[in-house]
């Protein structure tokens, strides 16, 4: 209960700082200004790592569905290869910001796109570091066919941490 | 070699006795306790503390703003500064902290919440020591020309930390598993106090992240050279969170304490439990404000937004089911005019007024929207719940401390308040009728230097203002006065765990309660059990309340 409120909490935070990005954005082209000017985002490391956290959701239900059937191998597993593609997920953003050509300090723009994608890598480490205590836990022995609600909990909050960067690709990266 | 040796028996004849477990320091085990009752007490002391600050500074902010032709008190661009903190603060370290108190020492005793429940206590422990030591960096950094980027990173800790008790009492009060809670507890048999505050969480965690978002933008913009935001513009993406619709969000535990108090002071079972739970739901469905953190930006106009219309218009329908809904119940009942009872009046009128003005704000040739009639609106409803919060801790009382506050000093400060507020709201509301811009509002504009044209009608209006702010800081201090005055004063006499015959379960154990809580577990059959006991339930509640 406590990781679904802690991540539509999130989710409202991200809807704020998308709302505001969308509203500057659409307050620019009404007065016929270019939002991102002669800024080309390219498309296939935003693409890439919506992939990638798609990939991550299915091994982090991979994870649920393991501890459900007692079959521990699997989920320790799953549950780290859910955090490897994390770790690549933030590897392809890190190259992003070196291929966009953006700097935080030169527009608005750039601020507003950096400082919505670095809040979101900071809810994707609160995420790994969730997972992460829940795998070693697991790997302490606890968690049962029956009592795995923190499994439960770290999965439901990886999945909406993939669901708002859908929203945040759509609204930065394909939008522009 | 194996360890087989059984110990020797350390209680046998002649061994020295276990040395007895040194007592903790009060003030250490105040500062470092998990238990939710001491986490309330230090709420409420935060509270009261911080409210006659607040309501103190607003005081010499009204001085400040009776003629607007210039400054005597503070330097322009601090005015501004000291303006948007006591707003803030007013709401985010005054209301809600209060409104935390009872909570945080009430819920898990009405639904029964034993020992065993400890995580959430750590989490509240830690949201009530994360909110106090960010909110005193945020007082002294808004008093110098460059105290926005302080104000915006203390501001922004408070305001996460303020989400952080929702989350630890909204699962206690959804468990329905716990084997610690009321025997066949029930999300329909929760008292209403309880299904506020699951209410009230909801909505604060479904809106004030959305205001984190905002103050992340802000602060990485002021941090990269405030191309964005600037110095003022701002301020529009934080103001919304001050008006309506959003304040009514911070309304929702003020419904649910009044019919706490309604029912036992009136002395009957509050009718028609779950259509009042509909309508404190329906009313908190109309605090959701979050869609308009982009509404109050220059240029966009606010009356061609339909849902913030209906939404103004139609706070007022819930609100007033609710008022029959208490109405009927004194009128079946022999009320006693108790303090908490008092205050409970006071709330309704202010809450009512309040909303009745954020109608009549939404009516597009009233022209209301950008004076200082919101801003009156808004004192109304922040003001009345704050005076609801206070009747919930006279009510509450026993609980939280152990034995009542005072009676004849409470009823005074309930009729100091009432006068206060109305002079305090309705000066704004006055002055905005001929238009008086709000102040902070005009001050985002370049150029601007402090000195604004008023009539001597404003004037007037503007300085009722002032007077009912010092009338509001009289009460508050009346208040701290009191509790310290019946917390820290000698005990005459024992008032008894029930003093007021009340119906619901925080009743059936001692007060203030031992640490455990309850001995055993409650049978629960209705949202009023302890009334159940002295009394059948009607014919009338069965279906309402099985």
């Amino acid at each position: 209960m406590a990781s679904a409120w802690a991540a539509t909490a999130f989710g409202m935070a991200f809807a704020g700082m998308l709302g505001i990005y969308l509203q500057m954005r659409s307050a620019t082209l009404a007065d016929g200004g270019e939002w991102l000017g002669d800024v080309t985002i390219p498309l296939t490391p935003p693409n890439v790592m919506m992939a990638t956290l798609v990939m991550s959701a299915v091994t982090a239900h991979w994870a649920h569905y393991a501890i459900v059937r007692n079959d521990r191998v699997n989920a320790y597993v799953a549950m780290g290869l859910t955090i490897v593609f994390g770790v690549a997920f933030v590897n392809s953003q890190g190259f992003l910001y070196s291929q966009m050509g953006l700097v935080v300090a030169d527009s608005a723009q750039a601020m507003l796109v950096y400082a919505i994608t670095g809040t979101y890598l900071a809810m994707l480490g609160i995420a790994m570091l969730y997972l992460a205590v829940t795998a070693f836990r697991a790997l302490g022995g606890q968690f049962t066919p029956t009592q795995h609600d923190t499994v439960t909990g770290a999965v439901l909050f990886w999945d909406a941490t993939v669901a708002i960067f859908g929203f945040i690709w759509i609204a930065i990266y394909i939008a522009k | 070699m194996a360890v087989t040796d059984t110990r020797p028996d350390t209680t046998a004849e002649g061994a020295p006795d276990a040395p007895a477990t040194p007592r903790p320091d009060p003030v250490v085990a105040a500062l470092g306790s998990g238990d939710h009752k001491v986490v309330g007490r230090l709420y409420l002391v935060f509270a009261l503390v911080l409210a006659l600050a607040v309501t103190f500074v607003t005081t010499t902010l009204g001085y400040e703003r009776i003629d607007q032709s210039g400054f005597d008190l503070y330097a322009t661009d601090t005015y501004f500064q000291v303006s948007t903190l006591t707003a803030t603060s007013t709401v985010f370290l005054v209301l809600l902290r209060c409104c935390s108190a009872s909570p945080c020492t009430v819920v898990p005793l009405q639904i029964e919440l034993g020992a065993s429940a400890t995580r959430p206590r750590r989490r509240r422990s830690g949201a009530t020591w994360s909110r106090a030591r960010w909110s005193w960096p945020a007082t002294p950094s808004t008093a110098v020309p460059a105290g926005a980027t302080p104000w915006r990173s203390t501001s922004g800790s408070s305001r996460s930390a303020s989400s952080s008790p929702p989350c630890c009492w909204r699962p206690s009060a959804c468990s329905r598993r716990s084997s610690s809670t009321a025997r066949r507890m029930s999300l329909f048999r929760v008292p209403l106090f309880t299904w506020s505050m699951l209410v009230a969480g909801a909505v604060w965690l479904l809106t004030l992240p959305v205001l984190l978002g905002a103050l992340v933008l802000a602060y990485v913009d002021h941090r990269y050279g405030r191309l964005v935001f600037g110095n003022f513009d701002i301020w529009f993406y934080v103001h919304w969170t001050l008006r309506a619709p959003q304040v009514y969000a911070y309304a929702i535990p003020a419904v649910g304490i009044i019919a706490e108090i309604v029912a036992v002071m009136g002395g009957v079972r509050q009718g028609r439990h779950r259509v009042m739970m509909a309508l404190i739901g329906f009313f908190g469905a109309m605090g959701v404000g979050a869609y308009t953190v982009t509404a109050y930006t220059p240029g966009h106009d606010l009356y061609d937004d339909w849902m913030w219309i209906v939404m103004g218009i139609a706070v007022v329908l819930p609100l007033l089911g609710l008022v029959g809904g208490w109405a009927d119940t004194v009128r079946r009942g022999r009320p006693r005019l108790h303090s908490s009872l008092l205050f409970a009046v006071v709330a309704v009128l202010l809450l009512l007024v309040g909303a009745v003005a954020g109608a009549a704000a939404v009516i597009e040739p009233f022209e209301l929207v950008g004076t200082t009639w919101q801003q009156g609106q808004a004192q109304l409803v922040v003001f009345g719940t704050f005076v609801a919060a206070l009747a919930g801790i006279f009510y509450w009382a026993p609980k939280i401390g152990g034995r009542p506050l005072g009676e004849g000093f409470g009823r005074l400060t309930a009729l100091v308040f009432f006068g206060g507020v109305l002079l305090l709201a309705g000066g704004n509301l006055a002055a905005g009728f001929p238009d008086q811009v709000d102040h902070l509002l005009v001050s985002t504009q370049e150029g601007f230097t402090g000195v604004v044209e008023v009539d001597d009608t404003v004037e007037i209006a503007n300085g009722a203002s002032m007077v009912g702010a010092a009338v509001v800081t009289l009460g508050s201090f009346l208040v701290l006065a009191n509790v310290l005055a019946s917390y820290l004063g000698r005990r005459d006499e024992d008032p008894g765990d029930d003093p007021w015959g009340g119906h619901t379960l925080e009743w059936a154990t001692a007060s203030p309660p031992p640490r455990d809580n309850f001995d055993e577990v409650a049978m629960v059959t209705s949202p009023a059990p302890l009334l159940d006991e002295r009394e059948p339930a009607g014919d009338e509640e069965e279906g309402d309340d099985r």
